[in-house]
């Protein structure tokens, strides 16, 4: 029935250089997790150069203010588009949609694997920039002109190669999502099984949809802005350049017309990981559906009208802050209904705290005070004293930790029976759970409290201000630091835990869970093709506990 | 004005504008909490009460797909809050970029990794150049922002502004110091390898002192120029003195033993005298050397001459309100 069936491939055509959908998934997943170790190792040196500046760190040696700038631009970078990016985006999105649309794989299953392996070469680029004379980018990872623009009088620092290789991996590896969005859409859109409704898709493929969407309408200007960043570097042509009549302020308007949306583009798919998970082990319908689906779009419209809440204190005029206030404030809301359906989600349900249902509540609880102190920033007056100081970082970890770290790994314990057709356990997840949320708070919550005092970013070490210097603010960064490493430790029980059961975990059933949407209804893992016969869908995905049945599930194909 | 305390973490709020930060800062805090405590509070309550226990048959749940009531009500609730909380956040933010009239006016230059602060001398011309900020106490400042290299960012924490410094471009910002003392200032805008030096002091200071201060500081300024072309062949500023002449390292307020064996204590007075008739009381040790040529007039100002003993005071560890005499208006 599919022409895939048709030749048997090899093991490079097989695991490698593989169109399925589901193999390019894993290698998006596995890419995703295995940078995530290499921008938290970034983090451990500067960690520690911050709570003990001046003393050889541990496994890296000493460390010198141009490496700090470039592990923290690096840091950034990887943790955003090499992690949260491949493996919310890219890697849980090739491998649900065509499996809980019904179908056998994307549309177009060889830009799916080309879409692999331009990613593949932007992460070997970006990775290379390290070994290049001068090292790798060093310009932070929004990359402000004039400083990441070479070749202007008097900032002759940041000459090396390293930087035109950041350009270059961020923008190959934009090329790579854009043929993978492209797969997402028209499948989506095209292959979805007889009597899947757009109304009865699960709530993660609207998400990814919309996630997909804000994505491909952002990242024009960005690229643009990167090209001209580049031929400044390269060429010397003058658009960020004041002398030449150039204006750094357009490149944090093309930035963050990007950046801002981003950032939901990275959240969505985690809220709807969230949701599938806590609907199955609430056995409950996913309360307020709809609601949710239009808080998602407002959310995604409202994305692109906020971006110059980064700017409030850059020069812009103050009258354009109010709008932009506006809007940064309203988009919370949105978010809370979603939270808020969530909840009642649980509410009279039969819950079960299995592993994945710990880390997608563990998300939502973290979440919140991501949430919470956005709304400090939101507001304009507060903001002035907030921007650029820790309390920024500390709010930009608590929403992208929860949102990439607690829900992807909520999505890996949850779907991994699916995918690799054995089980995990459950005891290592849950002390990995409660390893990472006590940890994380620990490395967190003391950054809100630097942030206050004052404490600004990006700063190598903090002994030139005597303030910044106090015996409790030192002891905050080292408590900090402590934590961050607790924090990586930990993830070696999630590492053990995923090879042990990948090599022996006890064989998983088709649908472990009892769960409603069509990934269920075939064999773990699934086979290449994955449906024969293709299902027909019956109701929307979240009839748990319909009454009149004598089990509390009802798959969406079971007739 | 009240200061506004050092509370928790936050900094002293030492500006006019600190105490309404704060206010917003504590307020949207507990409303925060407040509603992180309700939400969390539910969601473990609910996994309590909810919770499937070990062997139950998993009984039917209820099959609620939604409630219109509370949806709106979740919806209207948060956005009442909201609204309120961008109306004070922005009446405030407003405050922060609406100039009062009459505000003295400082011209701050941020460079790879420094900050320099110009003051105009009165009507004079001058200006008056430092490192660090000084301004008057109970006053509107206003700070005229450039940046002749990278961007950079302009915080002082104790005041809670901030703004960033563009180059090509000028903005602007504003703050009136409550009190007097020193408080830190820094550029939060990363801007490369030292931008973790890159760091003045503020000194707040009373408005007599300041102007004092203005004038003082330019004739140092100046005073440098002169000494540079006219002075720096002979006088060192280094401690310990030349085979030409005494230094001028501490030389200010330093009681010197003359060559007709008398002591007299090197101020205002006697630098005069010096300048314009540099023969008639020399240091001993000195009146072999080569004769010091007099400066009339005509070729030194008695402006400069102020400037060269502004200059020299800065020198020299004397403190000015041990003085006996006042210098020369």
């Amino acid at each position: 029935m599919s022409t895939h069936h048709a030749a048997k491939p090899g093991f490079l055509g097989r695991y490698v250089f593989s169109t399925d959908h589901k193999v390019i998934g894993l290698q998006y997943l596995i890419t995703g997790v295995l940078m995530a170790f290499i921008g938290g190792y970034l983090a451990y040196v500067f960690r520690m150069q911050l709570a003990f500046p001046g003393n050889s760190i541990p496994g890296f040696g000493e460390l010198v203010p141009q490496q700090y700038n470039t592990f923290v631009t690096m840091h950034g970078t990887i943790m955003i588009f090499w992690v949260a990016m491949p493996v919310l985006l890219a890697g849980f999105g090739n491998l649900l949609i065509p499996l809980m649309v019904g179908t056998e794989d994307m549309a177009f299953p060889t830009l799916n694997m080309l879409s692999y392996w331009v990613f593949f070469l932007s992460t070997v680029v970006l990775l290379g920039s390290f070994f290049v004379p001068g090292s790798a980018f060093a310009g932070g990872w929004t990359a402000y002109p004039p400083l990441s623009a070479d070749g202007y009088v008097g900032t002759p620092f940041w000459d090396g190669l390293g930087g035109h290789l950041w350009i270059l991996a961020v923008a190959l590896e934009f090329v790579a999502f854009l043929m993978g969005g492209i797969n997402f859409l028209v499948t989506t859109i095209n292959m979805r099984a007889p009597g899947m409704k757009w109304r009865r898709m699960p709530i993660i493929l609207w998400m990814l949809v919309i996630a997909v969407l804000t994505f491909v309408f952002a990242v024009g200007p960005l690229i643009a802005g990167a090209v001209m960043l580049l031929l400044d570097r390269t060429l010397h042509t003058g658009f960020y350049n004041p002398a030449a009549g150039g204006d750094p302020i357009l490149f944090q308007h093309l930035f963050w017309f990007f950046g801002h949306p981003e950032v939901y583009v990275l959240l969505l798919p985690s809220l709807g990981i969230i949701c599938e998970i806590i609907s199955v082990f609430s056995r409950k319908p996913l309360f307020g559906y709809r609601a949710i689906l239009y808080s998602t779009i407002v959310a995604g419209v409202l994305s692109f009208v906020v971006w110059a809440h980064h700017q409030f204190i850059a020069g812009i005029d103050p009258r354009m802050s109010s709008f932009f206030s506006i809007t940064t404030i309203m988009i919370s809301i949105p978010f809370a209904i979603v939270i808020f359906a969530c909840i009642a989600t649980l509410w009279r349900g039969s819950i079960r705290l299995t592993t994945p249902m710990l880390f997608a509540l563990g998300a939502i609880a973290e979440f919140l005070i991501g949430g919470v102190t956005g709304i400090y920033l939101g507001s304009s007056a507060l903001d002035i004293y907030a921007h650029d100081t820790y309390f920024v970082v500390a709010h930009f970890h608590y929403t992208l930790i929860p949102v990439v770290f607690f829900g992807g790994l909520a999505g890996i314990y949850f779907w991994f029976p699916k995918f690799v057709g054995r089980t995990t356990n459950e005891l290592l997840g849950k002390v990995h759970f409660w390893l990472t949320t006590i940890s994380f708070n620990c490395a967190f919550l003391p950054l809100f409290i630097l942030g206050i005092a004052g404490q600004h970013r990006r700063v190598f070490d903090y002994s030139a201000f005597p303030s910044l210097m106090a015996g409790e603010l030192t002891m905050l960064r080292q408590i900090a630091t402590y934590a961050v490493i607790v924090m990586l430790a930990a993830q070696i029980l999630f590492v053990v835990n995923v090879v042990i059961s990948f090599l022996r975990g006890p064989k998983a059933e088709n649908n472990p869970w009892q769960a409603n949407t069509l990934e269920w209804s075939v064999a773990s893992p699934p086979p290449h093709g994955n449906f024969d016969p293709y299902p027909a869908v019956y109701r929307g995905a979240y009839e748990y506990s319909a009454p009149g049945r004598s089990e509390d599930w009802w798959p969406q194909d079971a007739p | 004005m009240e200061l506004s305390p050092k509370t928790w973490f936050m900094p002293v709020g030492a500006s006019s504008i600190a105490g309404e930060v704060d206010w917003l800062f504590y307020f949207i805090t507990w409303m925060s909490v407040a509603f992180f405590v309700i939400v969390t509070a539910c969601t473990v309550y609910f996994l309590f009460k909810y919770k499937r226990k070990p062997g139950e048959k998993p009984g039917l749940t209820i099959p609620l797909h939604h409630n219109t009531v509370l949806e709106i009500v979740w919806t209207v609730i948060p956005t009442i809050l909201v609204f309120f909380i961008f109306i004070w956040g922005f009446r405030s933010f407003m405050g922060l970029f609406v100039i009062p009239a009459g505000a003295e006016e400082v011209r701050v230059q941020a460079a790879q990794w420094s900050w320099t602060f110009r003051h105009n001398v009165g009507g004079s011309g001058n200006e008056s150049k430092s490192n660090n900020l000084h301004v008057p106490a109970g006053r509107p400042i206003k700070l005229h922002l450039s940046s002749s290299d990278v961007l950079h960012s302009l915080f002082i924490p104790d005041f809670r502004v901030k703004m960033d410094l563009v180059p090509n471009r000028t903005t602007s910002l504003w703050f009136t110091a409550l009190e007097e003392g020193e408080y830190d200032l820094y550029c939060t805008e990363y801007c490369g390898e030292k931008h973790s030096r890159m760091l003045a002091r503020v000194y707040v200071m009373p408005e007599e002192e300041y102007k004092q201060w203005v004038w003082d500081n330019a004739k140092v300024a100046t005073g440098k120029e002169i000494y540079d072309t006219k002075c720096s062949a002979c006088h060192s500023l280094e401690a310990g003195n030349s085979e030409m002449a005494p230094t001028w390292h501490n030389l200010y307020g330093r009681t010197e033993t003359l060559s007709d064996g008398t002591t007299i204590e090197v101020l205002d007075d006697y630098i005069w005298e010096s300048i314009r008739y540099p023969h008639l009381k020399i240091v001993d040790g000195f009146e072999a050397r080569a004769r010091m040529a007099p400066f009339p007039k005509q070729s030194l100002s008695d402006e400069e001459v102020e400037n060269i003993i502004g200059f020299m005071k800065g020198l020299s560890d004397y403190k000015a309100d041990e003085a006996s005499e006042d210098p020369k208006p």
